[in-house]
Order: structure tokens, then sequence, then C-alpha cells
């Protein structure tokens, strides 16, 4: 079903492609342009789409990225502001000006978000009629750019799409070019490794035994960075969901090498290691060989926006020590700051 | 003579059976002990706890002993603490409050825990989860009871109106915090909502052990009054009882039972309910039996239910899902079998 | 006081709220008596009898038992000399007869216990003094109106009380449980020595089965107090009095020496 839909949305954007220039005219004269969001919809935006408001921050990364700052109109709700807000005013100088729209027990403020006066709002959204969807096109007659990302791919295209609204496809295609670049420095030394080399992996979201499963973009990033991951090994149908949970007992027996931890404000890996509501984990090798990691910095690590590399390169350094001695974290850090936002990291001093 | 006879065979039937729900807990907790998704095989098994229990050497690997006792039993023994503790817990209340349909969460237990453990997980992370749900089911029991206290009294009516009052005001505090989180934070307030045993350990054990143990000494000691108390206020007065003492007693009691499992393993549904209901279906009400055996039955129904949600698919369903399943019919079942619910 | 005085009510007044329901009622009952309350609905006999057990506190006056203010004592050293049969009861759960009855032990039991072999000796006693041995195993909720009223009298005849307060303990019953009941509270009074104060809302009733007879107006706002007589049956239920508390006409008739009430 997945498949097919992927299918289908690549026919969408391929098609407009081949017969298509980037935009057309309405009939009132006014350009428009079609494009397909990540829920396999087409919707028609104005051509350059000037007002975008971005209810989904790590899409609005993207945005940044290939140039889009002047078309963004308003910003929903940022998760851990103190880190993210000094590099949006650092690229951008009317950061501080645009729409803040606050979301209410789940549901979008709908007159704050008026005041923005977008013509295009781009959210989180597996479902083409969601509450907040319907909602915002139903009331505001505006359209709604569906965001769902659970492969490296979608980024990719993402990248490709807001360039074209805003009329500025170079600078998508050098971002593109950028993410690829820094992808294939990790590439280019897990190629050689065989599978027998490969750590097993368990991703471990904050809720312990919830885990990356095989369609999702965390699996993605095992397997990117030369792992394997254990849901692999996983005799249960649920080990292809998104986020499967499985028990400790099957846990144990599937014993992997390396535990790898979202940023958890609550557990860090010592408590994995040796803390007391731990006993049962102390067997397993990645506890045994004390290598169990926790996402240090979610805005560096942060695989739903064009810096996914960067996640990339940390995960593979410490799964794989030895094969990636001399990569130079930060030096790849900066580089990829200056490169897709020109600033430094950390900083954000102009580059 | 053949009466005589028939009625020896009664109550020699009523001792077996008694005695089997007095030992169920055993058979259940061994049964228990040979189930989970890693392969352990029964000589195994023996051969683990024998190593342990004789201090020499295991010769299987060590991760065997890991599973079996630093997995499996603080698992099986926080599920018979729980279950024991929900079931006595309910059925001392159910005693107090005169009133079959009656569970611990009636005084608003449930949603101060799921408020305070809602608190400590997004607005205080300094707070451990388990004294945030502590603190505030204490919290939510106790302002029930002093909003239901009217000159040294506290009729009962009152109370489960009080109940219900701190219950919704609790849930509408849980609802602001819920609309103020993050999609994570409020997928984990969700899900320890339905309770579960999935994060078992020997130190939840530990936590909430003593005051389980305590607790039940307590009630069992005190449960005779309870017959006492089940027959009315007055009548119960009347007779000599410190009424509003022993209320306070039994309701504290109860609730920090019931408070200290929830505190470790969420709020597992209907337990308290239903176990007390189908001991007194049964045994009958005296409570000198239906107290210690609403304790073994609640421990032996809990584990083994966990043993579905831990086993049946290995992947894990909250054991509060499965006990809310089971139980909604047999509620259903006894609200229709009382008639309006009992009260009068 | 009188060496044989069992209980004395000494100017108890009380009031729910604003109503006044009871205004300086004094009485002196004699150890061993049974004594009947009598009045129409609301004039404050259940609330007297209530006071009489400590269950109420009347808001002046005090109540004396063999020589001892109530409210000065403990709860259950007041239970084992009296005991308290309220009006009607209903109950939840199926407690076995046996169950029930023994709870009138409470008074005995300390707090971390159970009740023992004596209790249940009490109890058996208790249950044979009412004459239902037979429904001891049966539950409570299943037996019929007159029989859980023996129940309840069973209960407390298992506190060993001197003194046994009844409200309406005929309400529920036919005429011959009426009639048997009544008989039987009688002969515990006279083979145990225990004094009795009922309620009972047939003053025919009081005429035969009682030693003394009270009987009770309502207040209604005036001062007169609420006893019109205390005293012998036949001394206390006079057609004046019966007006004077019910507003209706009756006379006397006397039938085989036994007198009896007849409406007008
Ligand atoms: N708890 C109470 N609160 C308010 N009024 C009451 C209460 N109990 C009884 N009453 C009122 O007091 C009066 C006397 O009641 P009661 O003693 O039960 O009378 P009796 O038993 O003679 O019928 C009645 O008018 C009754 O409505
Ligand atoms: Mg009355």
């Amino acid at each position: 079903m997945k498949q097919i839909l992927k299918l289908l949305m690549l026919l969408g954007l391929i098609l407009p492609l081949a017969f298509n220039p980037a935009s057309t005219e309405d009939s009132n004269g006014n350009k428009i342009i079609q494009i397909t969001d990540d829920r396999g919809r087409t919707i028609e935006v104005p051509y350059p789409c000037e007002r975008i408001v971005f209810l989904v921050e790590n899409a609005m990364n993207t945005m940044y990225a290939v140039g889009g700052a002047d078309h963004i109109a308003g910003i929903g709700d940022i998760w851990m502001p103190e880190q993210r807000e000094p590099l949006f005013r650092a690229i951008d100088p009317g950061f501080d000006q645009k729409v803040r729209i606050s979301k209410e027990g789940g549901m979008v403020n709908l007159e704050t978000l008026a005041k923005a006066n977008p013509q295009l709002v781009v959210l989180w959204s597996v479902d083409w009629d969601d509450d907040v969807t319907k909602s915002i096109e139903e009331n505001l007659k505006v359209p709604t750019y569906g965001v769902f990302i659970d492969s490296i791919g979608d980024l990719h295209r993402q990248a490709e799409v807001f360039g074209q609204i805003i009329g500025n496809e170079s600078r998508a295609t050098e971002v593109i070019d950028i993410m690829t670049a820094y992808e294939k420095k990790v590439a280019d030394v897990t190629s050689s490794m065989t599978e027998t080399d490969k750590p097993k992996v368990y991703w471990m979201w904050g809720d312990i035994l919830g885990t990356a499963g095989l369609n999702s973009t965390a699996n993605e990033l095992i397997e990117k960075a030369s792992g394997v991951n254990v849901m692999q090994h996983w005799s249960n149908e649920t080990r292809t969901m998104e986020h499967p949970k499985l028990n400790l007992e099957s846990l144990v027996q599937l014993n992997p090498d390396v535990i790898y931890m979202w940023y958890n404000t609550n557990l860090d890996p010592e408590d994995v290691i040796s803390g007391k509501d731990f006993e049962g984990w102390k067997e397993i090798n990645a506890v045994k060989n004390g290598r169990v990691f926790e996402v240090q910095n979610p805005l560096i690590f942060d695989f739903h926006t064009p810096r996914y590399p960067l996640a990339l390169m940390i995960m593979a350094k410490e799964i794989n020590p030895d094969k990636f001695q001399d990569l130079d974290l930060d030096e790849q850090i900066d580089n990829m700051f200056v490169d897709l936002y020109s600033v430094h990291y950390p900083g954000f001093a102009a580059a | 003579m053949g009466g005589l006879r028939l009625s020896r065979l009664f109550f020699n039937r009523r001792i077996w059976l008694t005695a089997f729900a007095l030992l169920l807990p055993l058979p259940a907790f061994l049964v228990s002990m040979n189930i989970g998704t890693y392969p352990v095989s029964g000589p195994e098994l023996a051969e683990i706890i024998f190593s342990r229990l004789m201090g020499h050497d295991l010769r299987l690997p060590q991760v065997y002993d890991t599973v079996v006792f630093n997995i499996r039993l603080p698992r099986i023994l926080l599920a018979m603490l729980v279950g024991a503790a929900l079931s006595i817990s309910g059925a001392t209340l159910q005693g107090i409050f005169r009133n079959p349909l009656v569970s611990p969460f009636i005084l608003g237990l449930s949603s101060g825990a799921a408020f305070g453990a809602a608190l400590a997980m997004s607005v205080f992370p300094w707070m451990p989860l388990q004294m945030g749900a502590f603190s505030f089911s204490l919290l939510a029991v106790g302002s029930a009871y002093l909003m239901a206290r009217r000159k040294g009294e506290v009729p009962v009516i009152s109370l489960v109106l009080a109940g219900v009052v701190v219950s919704s005001v609790f849930g509408a505090l849980l609802a602001i915090i819920q609309f103020a989180v993050d999609a994570r934070s409020l997928q984990s307030i969700v899900y320890w909502n339905m309770g579960t045993l999935s994060t078992a350990s020997w130190s939840k054990v530990d936590l909430a052990a003593p005051w389980v143990l305590v607790g039940c000494l307590i009630l069992i000691a005190l449960r005779w009054r309870l017959n006492v108390l089940a027959l009315g206020e007055e009548e119960a007065r009347s007779v000599g009882m410190n009424l509003e003492l022993y209320k306070f007693v039994f309701i504290v009691t109860a609730t920090l039972v019931a408070s200290a499992v929830v505190s470790v393993a969420g709020i597992i549904g209907l337990v308290g309910l239903i176990v007390p209901h189908m001991v007194r279906m049964v045994f009958g009400p005296d409570h000198r039996i239906l107290i210690p055996l609403s304790l073994t039955v609640g421990a032996s129904f809990l584990v083994l239910v966990d043993d579905v949600a831990r086993a049946a698919f290995s992947f894990e369903v909250p054991v509060g899902i499965i006990t809310t399943l089971l139980g909604a019919p047999v509620f259903i079942y006894l609200l229709r079998a009382t008639r309006a619910g009992g009260w009068e | 006081m009188k060496a044989a005085e069992g209980i004395r009510v000494d100017e108890v007044s009380m009031a729910y709220g604003s109503s006044k329901i009871l205004d300086g009622v004094s009485l002196s009952i004699g150890k061993g008596s049974v004594i009947t309350m009598v009045g129409p609905n609301g004039c404050g006999k259940t609330t007297l009898l209530k006071i009489i057990n400590n269950l109420l506190k009347p808001d002046r006056g005090r109540v004396f038992v063999e020589g001892r203010e109530v409210n000065s004592m403990p709860a259950h050293r007041l239970a084992r000399i009296m005991g308290y049969v309220p009006q009607g009861h209903k109950i939840s759960f199926p407690f076995k007869v046996r169950d029930v009855v023994i709870t009138g032990r409470m008074p005995y039991i300390p707090a971390f216990s159970s009740p023992k072999r004596e209790d249940l000796e009490k109890t058996e006693q208790a249950l044979v003094l009412t004459g239902i041995s037979g429904l001891a195993d049966q539950s409570y909720t299943q037996i019929s109106g007159g029989e859980r009223q023996l129940v309840m009298i069973a209960r407390a005849m298992a506190q060993q009380p001197s003194v046994l307060l009844l409200d309406e303990p005929t309400s529920y019953l036919d005429f011959k449980n009426q009639i048997l009941t009544l008989k039987m509270i009688k002969e515990i009074s006279r083979s145990r020595k225990v004094t009795v104060i009922m309620t009972l809302h047939d003053p025919n009733h009081a005429l035969m089965f009682s030693d003394e007879v009270v009987l009770l107006r309502k207040l209604n706002g005036s001062r007169a107090g609420n006893v019109i007589a205390f005293g012998p049956p036949h001394e206390a239920i006079t057609p004046k009095n019966i007006q004077a508390a019910y507003g209706v006409e009756v006379e006397i008739a006397e039938v085989k020496g036994r007198k009896l009430l007849l409406p007008l």
C-alpha cells in the first residue's frame, strides 16, 4: 500500500515536470504552481509563493536552506526554542517580526494564523483530512502542505518542492547536492564493510521499549551508518511499523551490540548501564560493553531536516568508532552549517 | 441424617475451595515463571533457581540468570503486588461504602495519580514520577475526604460526590497539561494512564512492597470490623464502633495500598472492582474470608493476565487494556444484576 | 434517684435546624420494665430513642443509664449496656444471619481481633432466644421482613444489654408477627431482666404490652412540652390524652377485662 502510494507520488512529481514548465496561469492571469505533498495530495499555490506559514519546524529548516527566509510569513511552536531560535535569528534578520502561531490543545489558533495572511500552510500531517488540515482549508481557504518524513528521500524531495514554489530551483539543487555530498563521506567508508562487521543497533525512543521499526527514518539512519537495526532479527510482524514496542525478554534475546537513545531528559546511558531500574538489561551486549549512546544535541542530530547527514556522521562514528577515526565531527558540523545557512557552528557567526 | 451428611459435604467442599483460592498464588507464580518470550525450558529454569538457592555456579550463560531473576521475577512479583493491592483495597472500600460497584479509584485516586505523574513527566522533570503519582493520589483522596467532612462526620454519599468532583477537577488539570505538552510527552502520559507492568524492576517492587505489605496486614487484622461497618453506619455505632475512626483508618489504608501500586504501575483498570466481586460471588460477603481471598485471588488474577500481556504477542500490550476489556463485560453484568448499581 | 432506676432522661431538647422537635423531655424509667412510646408520626419518638442511645447529641439535657451519663461513656461501654434495634433495616450484601447477629459482639472484641468461641456461643444463645436458630445459615437479604426484625433483635441481645431500645419493631410485620414479636420482647424483658423502651404506632399494642406508656405529641411551636402522659397504660391512654396527641376521638371499651381503644 505504502509502496503504491510512493509510486503514485513519484508519478505525480515526474509527470508535471515532463509535460509542464513549473508554473501555469489561472483564469485571472495569476501565476500558479502545482505541487504534491508528502500525503500524495496535489495542491495549487500562487507562484512564486510569497507568504508561507510553517506549523512544523523541521520543514522550515529546509525552507531556510533553499533561501526562502523572506517567504516565511508565520511560525508555529518550536521545540527547544532556546536552542533553535538563535540559529533562525542568525540566518534571518526578520525572524522576530514573523507572526507566531501557538497551538491550543492540538488545534491551531486560526485567528493568529489569519493574521499571517498565508498563501500556503505547511504542517506535520499523516492524514489528508485531519482536523487541523480541514479547519485551515475550510475556514481560511488556504491550501495546506502535509509533511510526513519517513525516509531520507522525503527530505531531498522536500528541498526540491520548496525550491520550486519560491522560484529558486537552482539553490534547491545545490542543497540536495550538499546533502548528498555529506552523506557520501559516510558511505565511502561504510561501503567496504561486510555484513558481519556491522553492529546490531537498538534504537530507544523515550518510551524505552519503543523503537524504530523497519519503515522509519531512524531505521534508514542506522543502515546508512552501517549498523543493523535489531528489528531485522525480530520475528514479530509489528517490526515493520514506524514505532513498534517490544518487551524486555525479547530485547534481551535480540541482544543488540549498541543501544542508541533518542534525546531523553529523564534517562542517561549510565542509567541503562548501571541504573537500578535496568538490572534486567545487564546481560545485553551493548550494556556489558558500555556501548549505550544518547543523542546529545537534537539541534545537530536532527534527521528530519537537511542537517540529517550530521546525525548520520555522529551515529556512524559512535557505532563504528574504528572506521571513522579520521572524521572530525566539529569540522563537519561547522562546514555543513556554512554550506546550508552561511553561518558557523557553534555561535552562528556569519560566514 | 441425610441432611446432616449433605451439609457436611458442602462444608468440606467449601473448605476445599477456600484452600484453593488461598493457595492460588503459588501455582500462578510457578506457571508465570515458566512463561516468557525468552526461551527458558523447565529444566533450565529449575537449574537457574537451584543454582541461586544453593549458591553454586550456573552452567548456563549468565543471561539466563538475568532473564529469570532480573526480568521475569520482578515483573511477576510486581504484578502480584499490584493485583493484591488493588483487590484488597477495592474489597475494603466496597465494604465501607456498602456498595459492590465501588473501586479503589472512587475517591479520585486514579485521576490524582494521573495528574501527578503527568506533572512529573512534563512540568517538573526533577520530580520522580512515582513520587508525583503517589503524592497527588493521596492529595486527591485527602481532599475528597475533607470536602465530605462536616462536624466530624463523613457521610458516605458526600464522600462519593466529593470523589466525583475531585476526579473531574484533576481530570481537567490533566487535560491542561496534555494541551500544553509536546506530542511525545503526551504519548507517555497516555501510555502511563493505561497502566503497564512492562517497566517492572526490583526497585519498583521495593518501592511498592512495604506499603502493600503493611496495608494488607492492617486490613487483614481489622477485617471483621468491615462486617460491622457494612451493615450500616448507625448500626455500627449502636454496637459501640467508633465509626469515624474506623472509616478513616480503612480509607487511609486502602488508599495508601492502592496509591503505592498505582504510582509504580499506572492505572490498571477494573481489577479492584471485579476481583472482590468474583470472590464475594463464590465465598459470600463475610470480610473475614473476603479480604484475605481478595488478596490472593487478586494477585493470581493479575499475574495470569499479565502473562498474556507479556508473552502472548512478544510485543507489549499494556496490561491495563486487557484488564479493562476483560472487566467491562463483568462490570456491566454486575450493574444489571445488582439493579441501579446498589445505591439506595 | 430511685434505687431501681434504669434510665433517666433529664430535660432533653432537640431541634433540626430551626424546627424544634423535643422540648424539655424528662423521663425516669425503672429497671426491667417495658416502656412504650406512642405518638403521631414526626413527634420525635425516633429522635428520643437515638438520643437515649447516644446516636444523636441533644441540644440540651442529659441522659443517664444506671447512674452514668451516656455521652461520658466510651462507645463500647455503652454498647455493653444498651442494644438498639433500628426501624426497618436493609443491607446491600447477602450476609448470613449468623454473621449479622455476631456483629452484636462488637463491644466485647478488641480492635485487631475477630469473634472467638465465646462470641459464637453468645450468638447462638441470642439466635435461640429469638427463635431463629433455623435461619442462622440463611442469607439476610432472602428472609422476610419479620424475620429480619428478629435478626436485629438477636443482634442487640448478643450485646448482652440491660437495656433494649426498639424503634417501631412491628411496623413491617403482619398481624400475627406483630403479636408474636411483641410477646417475645416482653418475654425477653421478663426472663433477662432487660429494660425495654420501644416506640409503637398502635396505642392498642401499648395498652397490651407495656408496664408504662409515654404518650408524646408534636410540638408544632407550642411550649406545652412533648409529654402528654407518662404512666401505667390505662392511666396514660385515655380518650382525652389520645385526643390531645392525635386529634382523634376515641372511646375505651372493655372486653373480658381488657381495655381496647376504639375510634369513633
Ligand atoms: N436528620 C434530620 N434532619 C432534619 N429533620 C429531621 C431529621 N430526622 C428527623 N427529622 C424530623 O424530625 C421530626 C421527628 O422525627 P422522628 O424522631 O423520626 O419522629 P417519629 O419517629 O416520631 O416519627 C420529623 O418531623 C422529621 O421530619
Ligand atoms: Mg420514627
